[in-house]
């Protein structure tokens, strides 16, 4: 809070500082009361500061696996849960929220996902890993209202161009975007044509052709950091197979010493890299430990600690068991 | 008298200049003594006690790299004013005069220098002893004597002292070698306190650096208006204890724990003091504990506690901000009993509308069947006039009439019971909430998404919706006041 003038600001204002203050230490569930005391509390609660980075990366739903389309079924507890958290948070927040985090395993649904961009229009972050249950129109639909959404982490989806293409529409200041899954030519291929602009790319432990990569980097003039680390680099030979790549020659190297940052592991023995091998490169996130998926050797990307907004103590309290 | 070594002959350097500067370990109210310390010696020139009967206070310049410990030596011989040309600090034994039986030897250590603090013939005060503790081991008996040898550190060895007779004179030696810094409140009062102490809080510090304030009383450094008397010192205790370092973390954690028990009152007045002062620590400790309070408590408590006005209207209490704990069954009875309330409040408007009606009979028979008109849907007109509204709000209206859950368990009990006169009025609602409910908990104001429903139902809703909308715009004027309270505001629905 280092911007304290001290000499001329009103008693009010600075009341609110040390409220805020005090409010940052509460979780959800213990600001839902607290925004219904009075008048300036309510308003103090809904404080950007509080509220800057909405990190539900605690919150997960009950879920099975199935044979079908979208292959991931949800109890209705769990979405409803959801349901009421989102509610009570944007309620609180009064769309002062710019950053949001979920879980690779909290599968919401066009609803959910309605319902956030409406009550969170200044959004400039979001961290959506699976969209299994998200239609292509409530994605888009999402991505219309949050115009001044920056960043995007997504899983990889069948047909990645129409996003990209709603990004590109909406999305005027969009630089920043990370890929949990794979990537290939076509994808690279689509990200070049709609986000030419992109200036951060993150393909952290995802299956990767060489030639989506010598794509990006031949074509994606202000690319300036890339991370590839932990991939798994595929050549697919004119005949249709595969290998494994394990070290960048120098071509590629070279074309992309042009950019300020590039991350990509130069020995297999890191143990992200291990995993990838062992997972066959489709990284099963839910062997290893909790913050595994939100590491990311670029700065931007990287998640900390989940935050006090929806800690263990808020995830115990509003569990539905 | 110890030997004239030629080395040692140089005069105390001055104060601003000395790289290691003693500190004199005050009896009463300076921080304790803390061998490592540097900062500029303002007492290396010491000369400052004036010679009083019976005690005559001199210092030594003892030689020792790291401990800085400034000395006072009982001598009737010995001027005020410190002379190492008399006693030296060579590696020689020196005793150094003494009268009255009270016999002091020191040998000084191999390297460096530093004063060393001797006491003799003062009767020592409780807090006196604790300070010197660690340097003396108190005899039983008024007289203290001791023996402290050398150590590889350089520690002062083969010490001995006494009881002095005047321990105030001790003290007013400190202060007079001490610095302080002048300090003024937001009621104007001013007052000192040591500069160690002092800098502990950044901004004071930068003050003290940047502006030279704080020297003199006439130039104290005027502290943000937040921070009062009480508070002011509640953090001068703080600093004075934090800013030693040889504190355990165990002992800090200790001292704060009992620091913020405090009345809720003093704790506030004195986060908001400490967030001013930007004293970091202090913030956090006095919010966290804030908040521990605050946590889980109900609102009616929290307003108890802070003496905090209930200054939320019924319908804002009844936002979406439900107990996330909530039974279904009594978040639909709250939202009931919201919506009979304001159809009483409509009806009490109209009323009053019409009350106003009533004085208008002279008006021509146009004038009056426009007002009939105008009255038929003089909630219509309104409609019309803030149709607008409705359909920016629309969601809103649909949020918080249907997603309307109160918080309180009691409202929906007694909701329940006016409610059920009603239940006929208003019984398409439970079975409409259960064909949309997904609707109620995400509104679907957006027509091209799936939602499921047919038209007649879509209709239904509609007029639901600007039913509701309408009483709502009985509130409207209080929430746009709400949102233009605050920069934050204009995020409302």
């Amino acid at each position: 809070m280092g911007e304290n003038k001290w000499m001329g600001k009103r008693w009010e204002d600075m009341d609110t500082d040390v409220l805020v203050k005090i409010f940052k230490e509460l979780n959800l569930v213990e600001l839902s009361p607290v925004s219904q005391v009075c008048r300036l509390w309510r308003l103090a609660c809904a404080d950007p500061l509080i509220w800057g980075t909405l990190d539900f990366g605690l919150l997960k739903s009950n879920f099975i696996q199935t044979r079908a389309s979208p292959y991931i079924w949800v109890d209705d507890r769990s979405d409803k849960r959801l349901a009421k958290i989102l509610r009570v948070a944007m309620a609180i927040s009064r769309g002062n929220v710019n950053s949001m985090i979920f879980h690779y395993n909290l599968f919401m649904k066009d609803e959910h996902l309605h319902f956030i961009s409406e009550r969170s229009p200044h959004l400039k972050r979001l961290v959506m890993p699976a969209w299994n249950r998200i239609t292509k129109s409530g994605i888009c639909q999402a991505i219309q209202r949050w115009q001044e959404l920056e960043s995007l982490t997504m899983p990889t989806i069948g047909q990645p161009p129409y996003i990209l293409e709603e990004i590109a529409m909406s999305c005027k200041n969009f630089t920043e975007l990370k890929i949990m899954g794979s990537f290939d030519l076509p994808f690279a291929l689509a990200i070049s044509q709609y986000l030419p602009k992109l200036k951060v790319l993150s393909l952290r432990c995802s299956k990767v052709t060489m030639s989506a990569l010598i794509c990006l980097l031949t074509s994606m003039e202000y690319l300036e950091i890339l991370n590839i680390s932990h991939c798994l680099l595929l050549d697919i030979a004119a005949n249709g197979k595969r290998q494994v790549i394990h070290e960048l020659d120098d071509q590629t190297l070279e074309k992309a010493s042009r950019l300020r940052e590039f991350h990509y592991c130069q020995s297999r023995s890191c143990i992200a890299c291990q995993r990838m091998m062992v997972d066959e490169g489709i990284m099963r996130w839910y062997r290893y430990e909790d913050w595994f998926w939100r590491q990311d050797e670029v700065r931007s990307l990287d998640l900390h600690d989940y935050g006090k907004l929806f800690d263990a103590g808020c995830e115990r309290l509003t569990s539905v068991d | 008298m110890g030997g004239n070594d030629p080395t040692e002959t140089k005069r105390p350097p001055h104060p601003s200049s000395s790289p290691t500067a003693p500190q004199i370990p005050s009896p009463i109210s300076g921080p304790s003594y803390h061998p490592k310390k540097k900062k500029p010696s303002t007492q290396g020139s010491g000369g400052a006690a004036p010679r009083r009967r019976g005690l005559s206070l001199y210092f030594v310049r003892h030689s020792s790299p790291s401990d800085a410990f400034p000395s006072l030596v009982d001598s009737n011989d010995v001027p005020c004013r410190p002379t190492p040309s008399r006693h030296t600090g060579s590696d020689a034994d020196a005793s150094l005069p003494v009268d009255r039986g009270s016999a002091v030897t020191r040998r000084p250590t191999p390297s460096g220098r530093r004063w060393i603090l001797l006491l003799s013939r003062c009767s020592f005060t409780k807090q006196v002893l604790t300070r010197l503790s660690p340097f003396f081991s108190l005899a039983p008996g008024n007289h203290v004597r001791e023996r402290v040898s050398s150590n590889k550190t350089g520690a002062i060895s083969n010490l001995e002292c006494f009881t002095l007779a005047q321990c105030e004179l001790i003290d007013e030696l400190c202060q007079a070698l001490k610095t302080y810094i002048w300090l003024q409140c937001s009621d104007g009062s001013i007052q000192q306190v040591e500069e160690e102490v002092a800098m502990f809080c950044p901004m004071i510090c930068r003050e003290i650096v940047k502006n030279g304030t704080g020297s003199s009383k006439n130039h104290a450094i005027v502290l943000p208006e937040r921070v009062n008397p009480a508070s002011l010192s509640l953090i001068l205790d703080y600093c004075r204890f934090h800013q030693v370092p040889g504190r355990s973390n165990k002992e800090r954690k200790s001292f704060d724990e009992k620091f913020v028990r405090i009345d809720y009152e003093k704790l506030c007045k004195l986060a908001s003091a400490a967030l001013s002062l930007q004293l970091r620590p202090l913030v956090d400790l006095t919010c966290g504990a804030l908040a521990r309070i605050i946590g889980g408590k109900s609102p009616e408590e929290v307003r108890d506690i802070f003496h905090l006005p209930d200054d939320l209207t019924e319908e804002e209490k009844l936002e979406p901000l439900e107990n996330i704990n909530d039974d279904p069954t009594i978040r639909l009875l709250n939202r009931l009993y919201a919506k009979k309330r304001k159809e009483l409040q409509e009806r009490q408007r109209l009323k009053d509308v019409q009350v106003q009606e009533e004085q208008k009979d002279e008006r021509s028979l146009d004038e009056i069947l426009c007002f009939i008109n105008g009255d038929g849907g003089s909630g219509g007109g309104k409609t019309t006039k803030n149709k607008k509204k409705n359909k920016r709000r629309k969601d809103h209206a649909k949020n918080s009439a249907k997603a309307n859950p109160g918080p309180v368990n009691k409202e929906g009990a007694s909701g329940g019971n006016s409610c059920k006169s009603d239940s006929g009025n208003i019984s398409r609602l439970p079975c409409q909430s259960q064909n949309v409910q997904d609707d109620i908990e995400f509104p679907f104001e957006d027509c091209e998404s799936d939602d499921g429903l047919d038209p007649a139902m879509k209709e239904e809703l509609d007029r639901e919706v600007e039913d509701f909308a309408r009483r709502l715009n009985l509130v409207w004027p209080e929430r746009m006041h709400l949102g233009q309270d605050r920069r934050i505001g204009s995020h409302l629905w």
